[in-house]
């Protein structure tokens, strides 16, 4: 599996699962839902400066 | 539609032609053949490959001329080859515009830049920008010229039957009605053919939510032909516009209903020339520009289950609809065409068994399941269908503007030929072989020493590629030999080595390989395999 492959599967499965919480707990969920996807994966990544470097970039241009 | 003032024939730049209703020497009684019935660009590519192969055709056309508008306006690669082996591609290059690159923006920033596979071993370029009249009209100067097509226009199928060994069409003109019969019959009647309906047929699938107004404009605009997408741009907040160079000087310019706006609203005039000038005031044009034609569309992914039904095979937008993101759907069905229009010629000079006529549906519709794959990652892109599509879309142009990645997101995925695996008109792969292309696959380009290309030494039937000494096998119309060096590049590009062989179909797909020479024997079983001959014969 190529990265983008990996990534476009991501991208799928997370929109679906998006639907799926939202379908189940209402929109208010989704964003609790996805930081707390944040918080399980910088866990899984165990590199903090990473994480905190991209929580940064990741407001930019909303 | 046009302004108000022109109908809907009245273009700013193209002559629409007028076809007379057939004459008092037009039978209207008596056996066909093959009728294909609709002269839209696939059906007048399904009835050159028929002609080509030596079988004569009926075309008719309930029209007195060509399909209004641009329509669909991206040939690829895939479909000049095609153009050339029917006769048609000559006035194509003159006019089509080729490309190669596409651009996507998000809020005016660029976050992607691609660019389809080209080299200097392909003969064409990956895509060509041409509008559907045009494409219309170099097709009838073939099916005009061409002593094996009788075309009637204003000719409309008012019903179909079913014969033992054929169909009979009824038929309606300025004349009247009438009645004639053929061995076979091609639907190839548009999205909504009346002879889909006729059968009871349905088309099933999904439909999409999101409609787009595509809008022709005459303007001098100085930018090269490249795609460009607009994200989320100040003309469209939110929404997608997607902009295409045409020959003389016409611009296409997709955009996204904005949410709650109705088609109807949408396609007004009024309407129309406020949402074009906001775009091209974002696109930085501040000179004039006429506003030549517009329509409404919206994405689905529908096809039949079997593109056969009796005697009748359906063709193009009759038996699948598919969304225009990847410009999938002239090019699918033009791919209908030439595979429906080979093999039943075959079948109808005695070179095939019927069998053969048994793989028209899972290989072209195996081709336009792998086009919804494909063609529903860019819809969903393109205009997402939920909440959660439309999130993670905002996401990942968001991210874009950051990370080259993410905007590969943004890629449409441009049509690329199907491979018919496991097709009964292809014979099974050799397991040992570990590269090169695959029975199945369309046979790649490459330059050869002399200046031309691979494709240009293929017969008119199966050809027996080879690197070194070619076997001595029997040829003639249905099989010629091309032995190649296995030094030449070509050996290159499709990794051959000396002993190596593939047999390629009349439509440049390959049928068989080997990896030791084949005797006469072994081609002659493959193509008895591939065309259903043995069951000819018995």
């Amino acid at each position: 599996m190529t990265t983008q492959s990996r990534i476009e599967a991501v991208y799928e499965a997370l929109a679906v699962a998006i639907d799926t919480t939202e379908a189940t707990a209402g929109q208010s969920a989704t964003p609790v839902y996805l930081a707390k996807l944040v918080l399980a994966l910088a866990h899984a990544m165990d590199d903090p400066a990473k994480v905190m470097q991209l929580i940064d970039q990741c407001r930019n241009d909303l | 539609m046009r302004p108000a003032g022109r109908s809907e024939t009245d273009s700013l730049y193209f002559t629409y032609p007028q076809f007379d209703a057939p004459g008092p020497d037009a039978a209207r009684q008596g056996r066909h053949r093959v009728i294909v019935a609709g002269a839209g660009p696939i059906g007048m590519t399904a009835a050159l490959s028929l002609a080509a192969e030596g079988v004569p055709v009926l075309l008719l056309d309930r029209k007195d001329t060509f399909n209004d508008g641009s329509r669909a306006i991206c040939i690829a690669r895939s479909s000049f080859h095609i153009l050339e082996r029917i006769g048609a591609l000559s006035p194509f290059l003159e006019k089509a515009l080729g490309w190669t690159t596409g651009r996507s923006f998000y809020r005016g920033r660029q976050i992607l830049e691609f660019h389809m596979p080209d080299s200097p071993d392909e003969k064409f370029r990956p895509m060509y920008n041409l509008q559907q009249q045009y494409i219309e009209a170099y097709l009838w100067q073939a099916v005009a010229a061409h002593p094996l097509i009788e075309t009637r226009w204003q000719t409309e199928v008012t019903g179909v039957s079913d014969l033992d060994d054929g169909v009979t069409v009824r038929l309606r003109d300025p004349a009247g009605d009438y009645s004639l019969s053929a061995d076979w019959l091609l639907a190839a009647d548009g999205a909504r053919s009346p002879i889909r309906a006729m059968r009871g047929l349905r088309l099933r699938g999904a439909n999409y939510e999101g409609r787009y107004v595509i809008a022709d404009v005459q303007m001098d605009h100085d930018y090269p032909t490249i795609r460009r997408a607009l994200f989320d741009p100040a003309c469209r907040p939110g929404g997608t516009v997607l902009i295409h160079r045409q020959p003389d000087n016409i611009w296409r310019i997709d955009y996204q209903l904005q949410e709650g706006e109705t088609a109807e609203e949408a396609t007004r005039e009024d309407t129309v020339r406020a949402s074009v000038a906001a775009v091209l005031k974002d696109i930085g044009h501040d000179g004039p520009w006429e506003l030549e034609w517009w329509s409404v569309y919206s994405a689905n992914t529908l096809a039949l289950d079997d593109y056969r039904d009796g005697r009748i095979f359906f063709v193009g937008d009759s038996a699948h609809i598919v969304p225009i993101f990847g410009v999938r759907g002239l090019n699918n069905g033009l791919a209908d065409a030439q595979n429906i229009g080979w093999k039943l010629a075959w079948v109808l000079t005695g070179r095939a068994g019927e069998g053969l006529l048994d793989s028209y549906t899972p290989e072209r519709r195996g081709a336009t399941l792998d086009v919804f794959a494909n063609a529903t990652k860019s819809t969903r892109f393109m205009t997402p269908p939920t909440r959660g599509w439309q999130i993670l879309r905002d996401a990942a142009l968001s991210l874009a503007l950051q990370e080259e990645w993410a905007g590969q997101l943004a890629n449409p995925r441009q049509m690329q030929p199907y491979t018919y695996a496991d097709s009964p008109a292809t014979l099974p792969n050799d397991q040992a072989w570990t590269s090169g292309p695959v029975p199945g696959a369309v046979i790649p380009s490459a330059a050869l020493a002399q200046g031309d290309f691979l494709t240009d030494r293929m017969g008119r039937g199966f050809t027996l590629l080879c690197f070194g000494k070619a076997p001595a096998v029997t040829t003639g119309p249905d099989l010629s030999v091309l032995a190649l060096d296995p030094i030449d590049h070509a050996a290159a590009v499709l990794g051959a080595t000396a002993g190596n062989a593939w047999l390629i179909r009349p439509d440049l797909h390959i049928a068989a390989r080997w990896r030791d020479m084949p005797s006469e024997a072994a081609v002659q079983a493959a193509m008895d395999h591939v065309t259903a001959r043995q069951e000819a014969r018995t």
